[in-house]
């Protein structure tokens, strides 16, 4: 059976906590969650938009990274990992904000995936004190990454088990995955998947093990083609990504971005592409990622 | 054994990114006595991902060593060895940069070995063979979804090679009257030119930017989304499947004939001993 354009999955990508980048915060309020979750036809009808959440941890407050790109210049630490999961349950933002616009507006269901802060392998410091944790370690790593997503699912299960919201899955929180990550990767996934969630891996098309993603025990990947209409790559990244993410049961990223590196029609482009697979792949699925001046993503 | 090895041979050639000893040291023996080497890439063995997918979205690179494993490894090899082989431009990219000089020399194949038995005119249930020694690579799973569509509207008969001899399995590619290669790494490999030796039409995939390197080849070029297309139109002409196993044979006979390969292995091997000395 094919898959129609309808079917094909949309996750929407959000950027959250505090962006250097952007030079803001994001705190996610209901009234930014609104047009996002509620599309208004001409008639004045309201239907759902998006249903699938991303939400990618960018800083703290202290301005340490959590995402993998920038850890290496100053990582997240034990007191940043703490930040992100309070910033998952504080009321009127974030989580919080998403159930209150799908109450008020009759949405039975929301799902959210959570990206995960990426602990660098490396000699890292994570947590001091007596029992002083280092991501030179492999196992402080995954223990890392293991009490705060049980953290995570427990506050969860308590704050949010009675809403429209439903935990999806975690998303590993690095593009490519080197040698040093291979391990962690696995372990961390199969325990995810042992506790009946999905597993995500916003990758590159170029990514290093992308091919291996099910060995890897992710549930899904989406890919990303660096494809932005004024850039060094051209539109062959594009349907190369297009024809490989098809190929492969994989999902692709579909940027929606604005500045001097993108071009008008860029937008256009990927949603053909997402449309072109969708309707020739019956195991291909699709994400859509959507940053709101950046990307945007599909599987 | 090696160390005896070095007293009667004049040169070492090695093959797939390996040596003897671990760590190499039997290069850096052979490096102090002077001895010349010649190492020899055949794919999968240097095949990375980030440089494999930028002309092609159907390559398959799960069976080669992580990236950073073939980075490391060549990096040490450029140390010992000036001179390299390569069997075809698909692999050169992956390891032009770590050598002084990388040689593109064709596989070699004993014709004599290979009498032609062309396709028949006359066979109106032709025999298409498909050897999947590494299904993920060859994209076992695409031909074989081609093959069950094409089953449905024409009489042929379809063979898997596979828990066989290398001897079984080239006498059932004699029988063959379509021989199916890999469709997904964009170039071709020892089972095409075999198939051809023996005067077969064969189906693989070259990339099109690699299209000009090799002149005259007749192979018919199929990727997942035109190898039904392409399967179907050889089943359904004898006559395209005896013009391409004629070219098929002529071709070999002029890029992979074994004395020709040879000659050109013996350049190598005489630059790598000048550049020892």
């Amino acid at each position: 059976m094919q898959l129609e354009y309808a079917q094909v999955k949309k996750i929407i990508m959000l950027d959250t906590m505090s962006c250097f980048r952007r030079q803001r915060s994001f705190r996610w309020l209901a009234e930014e969650f609104e047009p996002l979750t509620l599309y208004s036809h001409e008639d004045g009808r309201r239907c759902p938009f998006f249903t699938e959440f991303l939400l990618a941890p960018q800083q703290s407050s202290r301005g340490r990274f959590y995402c993998g790109l920038y850890a290496g210049y100053d990582h997240a630490r034990k007191e940043d990992w703490s930040e992100w999961v309070d910033w998952l349950f504080m009321k009127e933002q974030g989580v919080h904000a998403l159930a209150t616009v799908a109450d008020l507006n009759g949405i039975q269901e929301i799902g959210v995936w959570l990206m995960l802060p990426y602990p660098p392998p490396g000699d890292y410091m994570y947590e001091q004190g007596k029992r002083p944790r280092r991501f030179n370690i492999q196992l402080h790593r995954l223990l890392a990454l293991h009490d705060t997503i049980e953290t995570v699912i427990e506050r969860w299960s308590r704050f949010y088990a009675r809403t429209p919201v439903r935990l999806r899955g975690f998303v590993w929180g690095r593009q490519g995955i080197p040698e040093a990550d291979v391990e962690v990767v696995e372990m961390c996934n199969e325990w995810i998947a042992s506790l009946g969630l999905e597993r995500l891996w916003m990758a590159n098309y170029r990514s290093n093990r992308v091919i291996e993603w099910r060995e890897l025990h992710f549930s899904a990947i989406a890919l990303f083609a660096n494809y932005t209409g004024r850039s060094e790559y051209g539109k062959d990244w594009l349907y190369n990504t297009g024809k490989f993410a098809a190929l492969n049961g994989m999902g692709i990223q579909v940027v929606n971005g604005r500045g001097v590196i993108y071009d008008p029609n860029h937008a256009d482009l990927y949603l053909e592409m997402v449309k072109n697979i969708s309707s020739r792949e019956e195991e291909a699925r699709s994400f859509t990622r959507f940053r709101i001046q950046r990307p945007l993503m599909c599987l | 054994m090696f160390e005896e090895a070095t007293q009667w041979f004049d040169l070492f050639h090695y093959h797939y990114g390996l040596s003897l000893y671990p760590k190499f040291k039997d290069l850096e023996l052979l490096k102090q006595l002077g001895k010349p080497v010649v190492m020899h890439h055949w794919g999968n063995d240097v095949r990375m991902n980030s440089i494999a997918r930028l002309h092609n979205p159907y390559v398959y690179t799960g069976d080669s060593p992580p990236e950073e494993t073939v980075r490391r490894t060549l990096t040490t090899l450029g140390h010992y060895f000036s001179d390299v082989i390569v069997q075809d431009y698909e692999v050169l990219p992956y390891v032009e940069p770590y050598y002084r000089r990388v040689h593109v020399i064709p596989l070699a194949i004993e014709l004599n070995r290979f009498t032609p038995a062309y396709p028949s005119l006359a066979e109106k249930n032709p025999l298409v063979v498909h050897a999947p020694t590494n299904q993920a690579f060859k994209g076992t799973f695409h031909i074989e979804k081609a093959i069950e569509a094409l089953r449905k509207e024409m009489p042929f008969r379809y063979n898997r090679i596979e828990k066989m001899s290398h001897e079984e399995a080239v006498r059932m590619y004699r029988q063959a009257d379509i021989v199916i290669d890999q469709i997904l790494c964009g170039s071709y490999g020892l089972l095409s030119v075999e198939a051809m030796a023996f005067g077969k039409p064969v189906i693989a995939y070259i990339r099109p930017d690699l299209l000009p390197k090799y002149v005259g080849l007749p192979i018919s070029i199929a990727n997942p989304d035109t190898i039904y297309d392409v399967l179907k139109d050889l089943l359904l002409s004898p006559e395209k499947r005896l013009q391409a196993g004629l070219a098929g044979r002529s071709y070999v006979e002029r890029q992979h004939e074994s004395g020709k390969v040879a000659e050109q292995i013996l350049k190598v091997y005489q630059l790598a001993r000048t550049n020892t000395g």
